[in-house]
């Protein structure tokens, strides 16, 4: 393979790193407060909600019921408006960004309500607020099913920015169908896939590694 | 036929100090409005009672009669429907927001499974309620290692919950509870998912904690044991009344409800055993013999009964079942005793247990 093949493949591979990490982090900032409010606004709940909590539940499911690829297309006026263009890596990231946010609330949400009722009760005795609550029992004690949450979503879009290459949104995805597939190199094609897999299974490791070093509830002697 | 005979006298009540009870309960009642297909609830029953600064309280009912709801509302994390639940004079039930934590900082709860933090150790558990009210750091450093010498947990301070065993995590439990320096501490079910050995141990614990801090203490539970190794006063509630109430001592002594009395015979052997109640006729057969209960309470509560049964009247008296125990600092026991069922006996027998301050009954006959 030649050396412009492989600094390609070294700048698709940047391009999808960096998408993926912004799309987290907005997704993580915005879904973040989405998912324990959800999880926070039921009947009896700390910010009891319902007409709040239900909207915002359909919300959610309207976005995570939309295949990706008619996300991308149906967004495009947002796109422009937040990018300022709907071609390239950095219009790429909206959409990846509203597909994660969603994604990631429902994984914050499913984490805070595992966290034993018993454990907000005692806390609510002991005269903490609805936000210490939040902040001091219910993220630290979901930390652990969060990171293995968080590690999910890093994965998946991974996938997700593949598929934005097919819209001119750059990175591995882009590269693997424009050389690979258009121009009948497989062997880029395979690198591309050797570098996803490569990709996949160092963050699903780390993510696993650190999950396990923030779970205290097993018995370590 | 009916012998009972309530005589003896049992130590005093407790001094009623002069102070204000450290939680009162005016007519108090809760109902959870019907929801569905349930039916309403009715949690709490025009509930009055008061705990006095300092006492340890017992509340003693079967699940669902309305232990936690009784306790929910003295730290308000349930208003009641109706009546007021005063706290040193501060009615639970009229405090919002700032003030009810407020109140809350003064009320420790430990709880059945002590409900201690996963992701925080042993030092940062105690340390929670403090970080809650806004402590600083060496204040927190100060008061949780004295807690720590104090629930004899000094060297598991970097543990996680999950390394502790059961009576490890309820001690940190009650070193937590205590963090605030609280004028009131409840009890939910505190020992009941613990072994008799730490049961034993944590009551110990709590009693050396009232007597030290003079914390008033209420708690609850299913286990007459607990009742009567640690509190001086109990209320025995059913379907969310309280249906008896009054010194541990008394109750157990003459418990007046059956409820009480199923309560008080798990713990004395005061039940009538099983191939035993099965023989029991309520007629005196020829021949037969009679079956009495005799009660040790008071200060005559270690009279040589049988002896003088035996010798005074010339009784030939059978043990069927006994048992002699301590409640607090005072003995008591029950006797199951077989004489001969012939009228004048039974009468003798009853009559010299009423004249050493005793209390006894025929409870039946056997052939």
């Amino acid at each position: 393979m030649s050396p412009e093949l492989l600094g390609l493949i070294a700048d698709a591979t940047a391009e999808t790193l960096f998408m993926v990490a912004v799309a987290a982090l907005l997704g993580t900032a915005l879904g973040l407060p989405l998912g324990v409010f959800l999880a926070t606004s039921g009947r009896g709940e700390l910010f009891e909600a319902l007409a709040v909590n239900r909207v915002l539940g359909m919300l959610v499911n309207a976005t995570r019921s939309t295949p990706f690829i008619i996300l991308v297309v149906a967004i495009i006026p947002f796109t422009r408006l937040i990018a300022g263009t709907s071609i390239g890596t950095n219009a790429a990231m909206v959409p990846l960004t509203v597909a994660a946010t969603p994604f990631i609330a429902r994984i914050i949400e499913t984490a805070v309500r595992e966290v034993d009722q018993g454990l907000i009760e005692a806390s609510r005795a002991m005269g903490a607020t609805p936000l210490q609550i939040v902040a001091k029992v219910l993220l630290p004690e979901a930390r652990p099913a969060i990171v293995l949450g968080l590690t999910l979503t890093v994965v998946s879009l991974i996938g997700y920015s593949a598929m934005v290459g097919a819209v001119g949104g750059g990175g591995l995805g882009d590269l693997g169908i424009r050389y690979g597939y258009q121009r009948f190199m497989p062997e880029v094609m395979a690198a591309v896939v050797i570098v996803l897999i490569v990709l996949v299974q160092t963050l699903q490791s780390i993510g696993e590694a650190l999950a396990r070093r923030v779970n205290k509830r097993i018995r370590r002697v | 036929m009916n012998f009972l005979a309530r005589t003896g006298s049992e130590p005093a009540p407790p001094v009623l100090s002069s102070e204000p009870p450290a939680i009162r309960f005016e007519s108090v009642s809760k109902t959870y409005p019907a929801r569905g297909r349930d039916a309403q609830v009715t949690a709490l029953d025009l509930v009055s009672l008061a705990v006095a600064p300092g006492e340890i309280y017992g509340v003693i009912g079967r699940s669902g009669a309305g232990k936690s709801t009784l306790l929910r509302v003295i730290n308000g994390l349930e208003k009641p429907s109706t009546g007021r639940v005063l706290v040193e004079d501060t009615e639970v039930g009229a405090l919002d927001g700032a003030d009810l934590r407020a109140l809350r900082r003064r009320i420790g709860v430990i709880f059945q499974h002590f409900n201690l933090l996963s992701s925080r150790t042993v030092f940062d558990n105690i340390a929670f309620p403090l970080e809650l009210a806004g402590a600083r750091r060496a204040t927190i450093e100060a008061r949780v290692g004295q807690l720590l010498d104090l629930v004899g947990l000094d060297d598991k301070r970097g543990r996680y919950p999950a390394e502790l065993s059961g009576g490890q995590k309820q001690r940190v439990g009650i070193a937590r509870a205590l963090a605030t320096e609280p004028r009131v501490l409840l009890s939910d079910e505190a020992t009941s998912a613990l072994d008799p050995e730490t049961t034993r141990s944590i009551l110990e614990l709590l009693r050396r904690v009232n007597a030290l801090t003079g914390v008033t203490i209420v708690l609850i539970t299913h286990e007459m044991q607990v009742i009567k190794e640690i509190a001086g006063r109990v209320a025995v509630i059913e379907g969310g009344r309280i249906i008896e109430e009054g010194a541990v001592y008394d109750v157990f002594a003459r418990p007046e409800t059956s409820t009480a009395r199923s309560f008080v015979s798990s713990v004395t052997g005061s039940g009538v055993p099983e191939d035993l109640a099965a023989q029991l006729s309520p007629q005196p057969t020829k021949g037969g013999r009679a079956v009495l209960r005799i009660v040790l309470t008071g200060p005559q509560a270690t009279a040589p009964i049988i002896s003088i049964l035996s010798r005074s009247a010339g009784i030939d008296v059978q043990i069927l079942s006994g048992q002699v125990d301590r409640i607090g600092d005072a003995p008591f026991g029950n006797l199951l005793l077989a004489v001969p069922a012939r009228a004048e006996v039974v009468a003798a027998a009853l009559a010299l247990v009423r004249e050493h301050e005793l209390s006894g009954e025929v409870l039946g006959y056997v052939a």
